[in-house]
């Protein structure tokens, strides 16, 4: 037989479950706007009731209790979320490194290397219509000049950035390192509090984030354990197991977009390291057909001009347009002796005043295909640079935002499923607020009711 | 599906950054005129376009070249003028030493007039092309192409020292001066001028011994043949000077067009067509403010201005 007070016990529990309703609505409220939070749900249930004998047994209910605060997540959209992370960092930062490079191609605003082969080429053919010209020799050496300037600049703004990239995947093993300690600290929180029976989703949910946030760098996976905790991996590194954090190996080479330490090898697939190689490796090849396109210059250039003879008293022969030590686009310049004086420019084979048979044969260099640059034009194949430059920017950053949409998507899912609503929260806030007010209506009808039962023996 | 208050905020957020960047997009293509601005807005477009801008750019050369070649063309032709006149003027003289009217006196200043005109004609075989280089030099244009070497050669008889003693010497070459008018063509803008000046100089030099000598028979057959054939090889000479000038006016207009057209090919490669981009810039305007208008909407709406207290 229940007590007098059982009534009471009743509203008293019922109040105390919708207060913490109300408190888990304004935490929700509170965290609207903090990343990687996933809204928490009080699960109701009743109390284990009482059996009551009253002609025959029967059981009668002893009110409500919180069974648990939930966190409204899903496993496989965390999942895909992080695979695509991954696949959206790698093109992202590709993407954007390469719109840098775009900007050290200036062609389409009349001012890069494809200008400069032409005056250069046009200049020999006026120097060729007008060989004893001073003006016309002058503007030969000048447009040479600008030529390998514009080839050298753009070469060395490539090597710049290939440095400051090299920083970066510094910086990157960096934030993987801190990423995965916070990862290892949050375990072992986790293992504590869901030993001792609790379920500590805030701490879950910033292990979610800061295992989103490490996709982003590299690809991982992740395993969890029946402990709580998770193990991460990228490759065959185990960056996390269920003890501690181990930093990822700092030795890189992109060619192979491989990582290393010892004997142990990680391939690097996805992430922002990974777009950092794709980039240095897309600008070592520009590199190289900067070399190509300035050594093929001097030997071209340099073996026609070496047959000629300067109109200088007394004539030189044998002299090279542009210096041919060393090589690659580097170093690219003039020769000591042109670079010292335009007298040293040598038109034809005979030094004589009318000759422009070498700076003629130099001008039809302009439409001849090279072997050395696979049967191109200078300007062709300077041409095809550029436009490859121009496919590989677009490509990465198509790729990114295809790759955004399907986060997108992820997110929408992810948020419908797991983000907080300013009017769900409203309607649950109006809802305890409603059901508290009507315990403790409830527990002023049963305090009435005790105070009739005792007014009775008055 | 259930909507969060995070994803709702995102999503207007996100709708107007894309539509303003949009809308900033059209606008710019309206107000530069440029489709291409970036390697990467048409990767193909660059090629041509930079392939249609080094043909432009060579085809401005050819035409500046061509320029060069008018000019020395136009003094070859003059000098060549010159040329004849001294000749004609020199075939007149003979004529009338030859038609015996004249005394000895009469011939001697007959030859006085042909050692002038052999003066006028060295004066002429060293003439200077507006480059600067001498004319009828060949290649090796630098230095003076006619001098007289005094050693040798035909002396006045009778002791009267000629200002034009000694024979003709040509210093020059006979390898054309060449000027690119495109690829792989070239033009020739020289006279092979050194032939041609030493031999009627040494006609003059022939006219002016026979008058002195008072030889008219000589005069009147061999010396009038041989002149006159000395003018005919300068009106050949003229002739081709003439049809080359024609060739580079032929040549400019080509290249003018070739120009014309390039520019036009850019253009459709490189910029905007207007109206076209003004239609996408209004399309953007319009949803940039659809875009706006959602979002003030939106954000307004709350569950919390419906409830009481």
């Amino acid at each position: 037989m229940p007590s007098a007070f059982h009534g009471i016990d009743i509203a008293a529990r019922a109040l105390r479950s919708f207060q913490r309703g109300l408190d888990v609505t304004g935490h929700n409220i509170a965290n609207v706007n903090t990343p990687g939070y996933s809204r928490q749900a009080v699960d109701f249930k009743p109390t284990d009731p009482l059996t009551l004998y009253l002609g025959g047994s029967h059981a009668l209910g002893t009110g409500v209790t919180v069974g648990s605060v939930n966190r409204i997540r899903d496993a496989f959209l965390e999942g895909r979320r992080s695979a695509v992370m991954g696949d959206l960092g790698r093109m992202d930062t590709l993407s954007s490194q390469l719109s840098r490079v775009e900007g050290v191609f200036t062609d389409l605003q009349g001012s890069g290397i494809s200008q400069a082969l032409n005056a250069f080429f046009d200049a020999w053919s006026g120097l060729a219509s007008n060989p004893s010209n001073i003006a016309m020799r002058f503007q030969v050496q000048t447009a040479g000049r600008s030529l390998a300037l514009q080839i050298r600049s753009a070469y060395l703004a490539l090597q710049s950035q290939k440095q400051e990239i090299s920083g970066q995947i510094q910086q990157t093993f960096g934030t993987i390192d801190q990423l995965s300690s916070e990862i290892s600290r949050l375990n072992a929180e986790i293992r504590s509090q869901t030993a001792l029976g609790a379920t500590p989703n805030d701490l879950l949910d910033r292990r979610d984030l800061a295992i989103q946030k490490l996709s982003e760098q590299i690809g991982i996976v992740t395993y969890r354990f029946e402990d709580g905790t998770v193990q991460v991996y990228s490759g065959q590194f185990t960056l996390v197991d269920s003890l501690q954090s181990h930093p990822i190996p700092r030795t890189f080479d992109p060619s192979t977009n491989q990582l290393s330490s010892g004997t142990q090898v990680v391939d690097v697939r996805t992430g922002a390291l990974r777009g950092y190689f794709d980039s240095y490796n897309k600008l070592t090849g520009y590199q190289e057909q900067l070399d190509t396109l300035a050594d093929t210059l001097r030997s071209e250039v340099n073996a026609i001009h070496a047959t000629g003879v300067t109109q200088e008293n007394p004539p030189r022969t044998g002299l090279l347009f542009f210096n041919d030590t060393p090589n690659g686009a580097i170093d690219f310049d003039l020769s000591a002796e042109v670079q010292a004086s335009q007298e040293a420019i040598a038109t034809g084979t005979t030094g004589k005043a009318g000759d422009g048979g070498i700076a003629l044969e130099l001008s039809r260099l302009r439409d001849r295909g090279l072997p050395a640059l696979g049967g191109w034009t200078f300007s062709g194949y300077y041409a095809n640079l550029a436009a490859e430059i121009g496919r590989d920017v677009r490509h990465a950053s198509n790729e990114a935002d295809s790759f955004r949409a399907v986060l997108d998507q992820i997110d929408l899912q992810r948020q419908s499923i797991s983000g907080v609503s300013l009017d769900d929260e409203m309607a649950n806030m109006l809802r305890f607020q409603r059901s508290y007010q009507a315990a403790a209506r409830m527990l002023s009808v049963f305090n009435q009711m005790t105070e009739d039962l005792i007014d009775m023996f008055r | 599906m259930r909507i969060s208050s995070g994803y709702q905020f995102d999503t207007y957020a996100r709708n107007v950054a894309q539509s303003e960047q949009r809308y900033a997009e059209a606008q710019r293509a309206v107000v530069t005129g440029r489709r291409l601005n970036s390697l990467r807005d048409d990767p193909f477009g660059t090629t041509r376009s930079l392939t249609m801008r080094s043909l432009r750019s060579a085809a401005e050369q050819y035409t500046k070249n061509l320029d060069t070649a008018k000019s020395v063309l136009g003094a070859n032709d003059a000098a060549l003028s010159d040329v004849y006149g001294v000749l004609r003027d020199a075939y007149q003289v003979a004529l009338r030493g030859a038609n015996g009217t004249s005394d000895q006196p009469t011939h001697q200043s007959m030859a006085r007039q042909i050692a002038d005109l052999q003066r006028r004609l060295l004066e002429l075989g060293n003439t200077k092309a507006p480059t600067g280089n001498y004319l009828f030099a060949g290649q090796d244009s630098a230095d003076k192409p006619f001098s007289l070497d005094l050693s040798d050669g035909p002396t006045p008889p009778g002791g009267t020292a000629l200002p034009t003693g000694g024979s003709i010497v040509y210093s020059g070459d006979s390898l054309p001066v060449l000027v690119e008018t495109g690829p792989g063509e070239a033009l020739s803008v020289s006279v092979d001028g050194g032939p041609l000046i030493s031999q009627a100089y040494r006609r003059l030099d022939q006219i002016r011994l026979h008058l002195e000598n008072g030889d008219l028979a000589s005069l009147g057959g061999d010396d009038l043949r041989e002149i006159q054939a000395s003018m005919d090889a300068v009106n050949t000479a003229r002739a081709s000077v003439g049809s080359r000038l024609q060739q580079v006016e032929e040549r400019r207009t080509t290249l003018q067009k070739r120009i014309d057209d390039l520019t036009k090919d850019l253009s459709d490669v490189e910029e905007v067509d207007l109206s076209e981009a003004i239609q996408r810039f209004k399309v953007a305007e319009t949803a940039y403010q659809a875009a706006l208008t959602v979002a003030a909407q939106g954000f307004k709406l709350s569950l919390m201005d419906f409830i009481q207290g």
